[in-house]
């Protein structure tokens, strides 16, 4: 025994090291807090609208804001692709200020909640990123993985076709991982389809007027700081009111527009989501310079402020048609976006809906909410 | 079943490491080596990563 004196020390090294790591990977399960807002109706999982989701680690949250007046209902989507922090943070600052006056407003911060539990391998991420509120206390985030993590569905298959129609081959295969890309779902399918089944159960059961699928994109996106709206062949109202949304930012000095979901763009929210419930589907984009290749070094700066000097220097030699600000695109200012966004959309909306109006206040304007900053924004969690 | 699969040759190759690394005690660099695959492969084995 004493002869391998050495390699039971290593042996016991490793094991220790796997303890480490086990720990920091399972930490990373502890989902945010959510501060109370005493206009909250109830909080629901998803796995009502989709059984197959029930005990699994993708079973999120849906939280419900009911005025108790007649009115249409929205739904907010946030989280769908976990390493887009505005999505999420715009989804949490909506739950912990909204006060919904006519109508319903369901709010999903945690679309794809598995994703949250992992990171990009070999690309340097960052795990969580940190907002100091106004009574000097630390809210922290957690940024993850755009798919799902394997742990949770495995193995990606190289050819998939389902309920969305498209085809994932080769390089793609792992979006099938991707919420994103299998709506509208499949009740039995692998995991994130369960995931997408139930957004799109619950439109049709809350009888969903109006979805807002909020994301970010890396600079070199041609879709950035737009709309995206779907075009039904029996419905061209969408456009009509996300137009009207544009155009009343565009006069309140706010740059705005709206695309139609592109043809081929099977399986994302807002075409076959739009294409198969009776719900108005769009969805927004903001910039977020942590996401594409050519950022720096991960940290708190890039993710908060969004201060990265490659994609200015980028922007000023004509490769980034963005029009990338010198001093970053704040995280506060991308949820600003989202947020006003989500307020005119809804206004849009009502103002052709008199009678299904969703009329909510709290989010506040783009300027209050950029001036006042998240740490006004977001509660203090006790 | 596929899952089960996966666990099964993922312990096959972590037992496999750590008899190569009792057979080789006097290499402390291939000790070290061994130990690196190991950590891995504990937490593919555990469904942690």
């Amino acid at each position: 025994m004493k002869e391998y004196w050495k390699n039971i020390v290593v042996l016991l090294i490793a094991l220790l090291f796997a303890v480490l790591a086990s720990i920091d990977f399972i930490s990373m399960q502890v989902q945010e807090k959510i501060a109370p807002n005493q206009n909250l109706t109830e909080v629901k999982m998803l796995s009502c609208y989709s059984p197959g989701l029930k005990g699994t680690d993708s079973d999120t949250e849906v939280y419900v804001f009911d005025s108790g007046n007649p009115g249409g209902t929205m739904l907010i989507l946030g989280g769908t692709h976990p390493n887009e922090s505005a999505g999420m943070v715009s989804a949490i600052a909506t739950i912990e200020n909204l006060e919904v006056e006519r109508g319903r407003v369901f709010i999903i911060p945690w679309t794809n909640k598995s994703g949250f539990t992992h990171t990009s391998p070999l690309d340097g991420m960052q795990d969580r990123f940190s907002i100091t509120l106004s009574d000097g206390s630390i809210r922290t985030f957690r940024v993850g993985n755009r798919l799902t993590n394997p742990v949770d569905q495995w193995p990606d298959r190289t050819y998939y076709e389902g309920t969305s129609g498209r085809k994932l081959i080769g390089s793609e295969s792992p979006e099938i991982r991707n919420v994103n890309r299998l709506y509208y779902g499949k009740e039995n399918g692998v995991l994130t389809e369960r995931v997408c089944y139930g957004i799109y159960n619950l439109i049709n059961a809350e009888g969903v007027d109006l979805t807002m699928d909020m994301h970010e994109g890396s600079p070199e996106f041609l879709y950035l700081d737009c709309t995206m709206v779907n075009q039904k062949a029996d419905n061209e109202k969408a456009m009509s009111i996300a137009s009207s949304m544009a155009l009343s930012m565009q006069l309140d000095g706010l740059d705005m527009r709206t695309e139609y979901s592109g043809k081929s763009s099977y399986g994302l929210s807002h075409r076959s989501l739009g294409d198969n419930t009776a719900s108005m589907m769009t969805l927004m984009e903001t910039y977020n310079p942590s996401m594409g290749p050519l950022h720096g070094k991960m940290d708190d700066d890039l993710i908060v402020n969004g201060n990265e000097p490659n994609y200015y220097q980028a922007h000023n030699e004509g490769y980034i048609y963005f029009d990338v600000p010198e001093n970053g695109y704040p995280l506060a200012e991308r949820v600003a976006r989202h947020l006003t966004c989500i307020s005119y959309l809804a206004q849009s909306y009502s103002e052709a809906n008199p009678h299904d109006a969703i009329v909510f206040e709290g989010l506040g304007s783009y300027d209050d909410i950029v001036e006042k900053g998240l740490g006004n924004l977001l509660k203090p969690i006790d | 079943m596929l899952m089960y699969i996966y666990l099964a040759i993922t312990a096959f190759i972590l037992v496999l490491v750590v008899v190569n690394m009792f057979r080789k005690k006097n290499n402390i660099f291939y000790q070290i080596d061994a130990a690196l695959v190991m950590v891995t492969l504990i937490l593919r084995l555990i469904l942690v990563k």
